[in-house]
């Protein structure tokens, strides 16, 4: 664990810059936070305390930009414990650490003990979660390389997060050193062995999978999200960022982790109930609706997924997407009416087994 | 059990056989038993198709039977006038896979085949309780009824068939037809065949309710009696419209399609007093009683409204030169359905529109501008504020003109003109708050982006202002890993706390 673990490693989670990923935090350490955090440990440096002061200010920020009266989150245990989880993937990359499949799976199994919060029981848990660890896929990692020598004897000098060393700073003058910026989060990604403790900061934070439905590993998983998206902030701002992201590649993906979620089910999970999945359906609706009335782009392609959706809700239940309030005479409702109805006209043509899937998946929601 | 009548023979043991001129023997009835309902409906379709009975119709009972072995059956007593008809119920009965028998009240003895031409008499009648009996080659069967069922429910119960050609090949040779339609739809119809010159009766109609607690819809009803056929096409694919193409008196059925049985030869089944109109599933009989009383449809046209009196012929003159000055007045204009073009805040409202502001997604904002004045706020949007629930919503009467929603002003200029003359555009607003107050005009510097410097001035206001150092900046910063080095046995003391 780095010495200063709330300023060298959440603050700048959260803040930006420069954040250590040094030995693991384990659950001694833990403590320690949490004892530097409740201000019972006298000698916590001045430095972490103005840290933790600047973190929370940040984390505000954050939340107020979900909720419109957000309350400062507080640097709780469960805060701590998920800033120690993702520490300790973030280890799994490092140059000590990574190929040695033991020590991979030890750090993994203790990242999936941390995380293993479960899912948040109220607003404010999901935002405060969310404030922490929303920066997590801007995570880079910037690797410098030179190549010395002739062509027959090469050499080459590597290094991995943070600055070149001092003597490829000095061989610089010799040859090029190239730096490369990757995505920790979809570049470099995590061992398999990690793929437990992903889900389990899902299933703590599902926010912050719900924010990026177009992450391809590990996959959507509603069952994770659905309990953030019942709060109606969370619900708005997930549909929000799906519009801005372009509601038909991100809808489409949600579409067909629905088709999972419906179908085949999650392991050690209930199997999806007929309000599960009517809710989802709406919420797909919703972020349609979005795209309609304030959405830049054109129409959607009659070929997507969640086109195919739309179509067959329309013809199964159309009350699936029809908010109540919404007289179906006014402008927004004849602008998602004909839209409806050019779905309605072209979808079962262009994507014929993927329109009857939809129907089923609407039939159950029904039901 | 039975035996062949001779020729010659007069004397019958069989209560109620007698011989034709041609020596065949018959009874008063015929009888024919089936063992199940399809081949009844399979008989009547044979029947009514071979020719004219209508004495046979008239007199035709359904019973279901049970026999001695608990079997159920199904009984068609039938009338039959002659010998002749008795042989065609008889051909139609075996061809439909049921036995045909002649007699009279309960005795029936099988009727004449190959092999006795003449017909049966019986050795003996006889006595055994039950309600019918059927004298059959070999042995004597009793039957005990179970009710009867309505033959005319059973022919109205049967689907349809879709004719080849469809309905606009039904109505080829011309001829009356109906066509009923919805509510809506019968004055509109009305207007259409008188303006086409086409000649037509029509009646509105409710339909015979099968029960107190059902919905039941009114229609028109329509006879054209000579329907051109550019129009069958109109009638019968139009939705709200249905026609029908009547197969007897009292009975229609939907062009396309056709009953099953010939409706024609059977229509002493059907009340004369009565119009049964036969659709496709899930429409099915449509039975409106008693026949409505149709009216020509050049009465059914609503009546124009005439002025009372003639027009009468002003004299004019010129008028002297004068000023012709009218004011700008907002007047009241609910049947304006212009789209919002901005909206008119309180201050107090300002909360409101934080609150929307962080719901809203992003794309929602983009293009509005925003003027903050002394006691309000104004906001407008680049192109239509949909965004924006409350506030005082302002339609564009002109460019640059805003005007509240639901008023236009008065008179009513060319919108460009007004705008020249008002001085509006790009440089300034004018903004009509109500009739009674002096329109605000609103320069161009005084609008704002509504984005997010401006949302977080308004937030400034009321939280703390330590809040306030950039917070756009502070996210800019790209968070990169820094590697620090782990030392020896990073994994050392590392306990599972599961353990």
């Amino acid at each position: 664990m780095p010495r200063l673990f709330v300023s060298h490693f959440v603050l700048p989670l959260v803040k930006g810059g420069r954040l250590h990923v040094g030995r693991p935090v384990g659950w001694p350490a833990l403590a320690r936070l949490r004892r530097l955090a409740s201000g019972a440990d006298s000698l916590s440096s001045r430095h972490e305390v103005r840290a933790a002061i600047e973190l929370t200010r940040l984390r505000q920020l954050c939340a107020a930009g979900l909720l419109a009266a957000a309350e400062p989150p507080s640097l709780d245990e469960s805060s701590l414990r998920l800033a120690a989880a993702a520490h300790n993937l973030l280890l799994l990359g490092h140059p000590e650490i990574a190929g040695h499949p033991r020590e991979e799976e030890r750090i993994a199994a203790l990242a999936q003990e941390l995380a293993d919060l479960g899912p948040p029981a109220e607003l404010r848990a999901a935002v405060g979660r969310y404030s922490l660890l929303a920066r997590l896929p801007e995570i880079v990692r910037v690797e410098h390389q030179m190549h010395l020598g002739p062509s027959w004897l090469r050499l080459e000098l590597r290094a991995t997060g943070g600055s070149p060393s001092a003597a490829m700073r000095v061989l610089a003058r010799l040859a090029p050193l190239t730096s490369r910026r990757r995505n920790w989060w979809k570049e470099i990604g995590f061992p398999a062995c990690a793929d437990g403790a992903i889900e389990t900061l899902f299933r703590a934070c599902p926010l912050l999978e719900a924010m990026d439905p177009l992450r391809l590993h590990p996959p959507l998983s509603w069952r994770r999200i659905l309990p953030v998206l019942r709060f109606p902030a969370l619900g708005r701002a997930v549909a929000g960022r799906m519009v801005e992201m372009g509601s038909e590649p991100a809808g489409s993906a949600l579409v067909m982790a629905l088709l999972r979620f419906a179908s085949a089910g999650e392991k050690d999970a209930a199997p999806a109930c007929a309000e599960e999945i009517a809710f989802a359906i709406r919420f797909l609706a919703h972020v349609h609706w979005l795209h309609q009335i304030f959405g830049a782009g054109g129409e959607p392609t009659s070929c997507s997924d969640l086109a195919a959706l739309l179509a067959a809700a329309a013809e199964i239940e159309p009350r699936l997407l029809w908010p109540p309030d919404i007289p179906r005479d006014s402008g927004p409702g004849l602008r998602f009416a004909r839209s409806l109805q050019r779905l309605r006209a072209e979808t079962p043509e262009c994507v014929p087994e993927r329109y009857r899937a939809m129907r089923t998946l609407c039939e159950l929601a029904v039901r | 059990m039975i035996a062949p009548v001779a020729v010659g023979q007069m004397r019958f043991t069989l209560p109620g056989l007698a011989a034709d001129a041609r020596g065949v023997v018959s009874g008063r009835e015929m009888a024919a038993r089936f063992a199940t309902l399809d081949r009844v409906v399979w008989f009547l379709r044979l029947l009514s198709a071979a020719g004219d009975l209508d004495a046979c119709w008239s007199g035709m009972r359904l019973i279901p039977v049970r026999s001695p072995l608990g079997l159920r059956e199904m009984l068609l007593l039938l009338p039959v006038p002659s010998t002749e008809a008795a042989d065609l119920v008889a051909r139609a009965a075996r061809t439909a896979g049921g036995q045909a028998a002649t007699g009279a009240g309960r005795h029936f003895v099988e009727y004449r085949d190959a092999r006795a031409s003449l017909g049966y008499d019986v050795a003996e009648v006889a006595r055994g309780s039950g309600d019918f009996v059927f004298y059959l080659a070999d042995q004597v069967v009793y039957f005990q009824a179970e009710g009867e069922r309505s033959l005319v429910r059973l022919l109205l119960g049967l689907d349809l068939l879709r004719r080849p050609g469809g309905s606009s090949d039904a109505l080829g040779d011309g001829g009356a037809c109906y066509v009923t339609a919805r509510r809506g739809l019968g004055a509109r119809l009305c207007q259409y065949l008188c303006r086409v010159g086409v000649d037509a009766r029509a009646a509105q109609c409710e339909p015979a309710a099968e029960s107190a607690f059902g919905l039941h819809t009114g229609f028109w009803l329509f006879r054209i009696e000579d329907l051109p056929t550019r129009l069958c096409g109109l009638m019968s694919e139009t939705p709200g419209l249905a026609l029908y193409r009547p197969v007897t008196h009292g009975v229609a059925v939907a062009a396309g399609y056709r009953h099953p049985v010939n409706l024609a030869a059977c229509r002493v089944l059907f009340p004369e007093d009565r119009l049964l109109l036969l659709a496709p599933r899930p429409t099915g009989a449509t039975q409106l009683d008693p026949t409505p009383a149709l009216a020509d449809i050049a009465d059914l046209l609503p009546v124009p409204v005439f002025s009372a009196g003639e027009p009468s012929a002003l004299s004019a003159r010129p008028a002297q030169a004068k000023r012709l000055d009218v004011p700008l007045r907002l007047v009241f204009a609910p049947e304006v359905r212009a789209r919002a073009k901005a909206a008119y805040l309180s201050w107090s409202q300002v909360g409101w529109l934080r609150r929307l502001c962080q719901a809203l997604p992003p794309s929602a904002l983009r293009g509005h501008q925003v003027a903050l004045l002394d006691d309000v706020v104004l906001v407008v949007a680049s192109d239509e504020l949909v965004a924006l629930p409350f506030g005082k919503l302002l339609g564009q009467a002109a460019p640059g003109v805003l005007v509240p929603a639901g008023m236009r002003l008065a008179p009513a200029l060319d919108p460009e003109a007004l705008a020249r003359a008002l001085g509006t555009g790009e440089n300034s607003l004018l903004v009509f708050v109500s009739a009674n107050e002096a329109p605000l005009r609103i320069p161009a510097a005084a609008m704002q982006p509504l984005d997010r410097r401006i949302l977080a001035e308004m937030t400034v206001e009321a939280r703390s202002l330590a809040a306030r150092s950039h917070p756009v900046a502070e996210r800019e910063e790209a968070v990169e890993i820094e590697i620090d080095p782990l030392g020896p046995f990073p994994l050392w003391g590392l306990e599972s706390k599961r353990k």
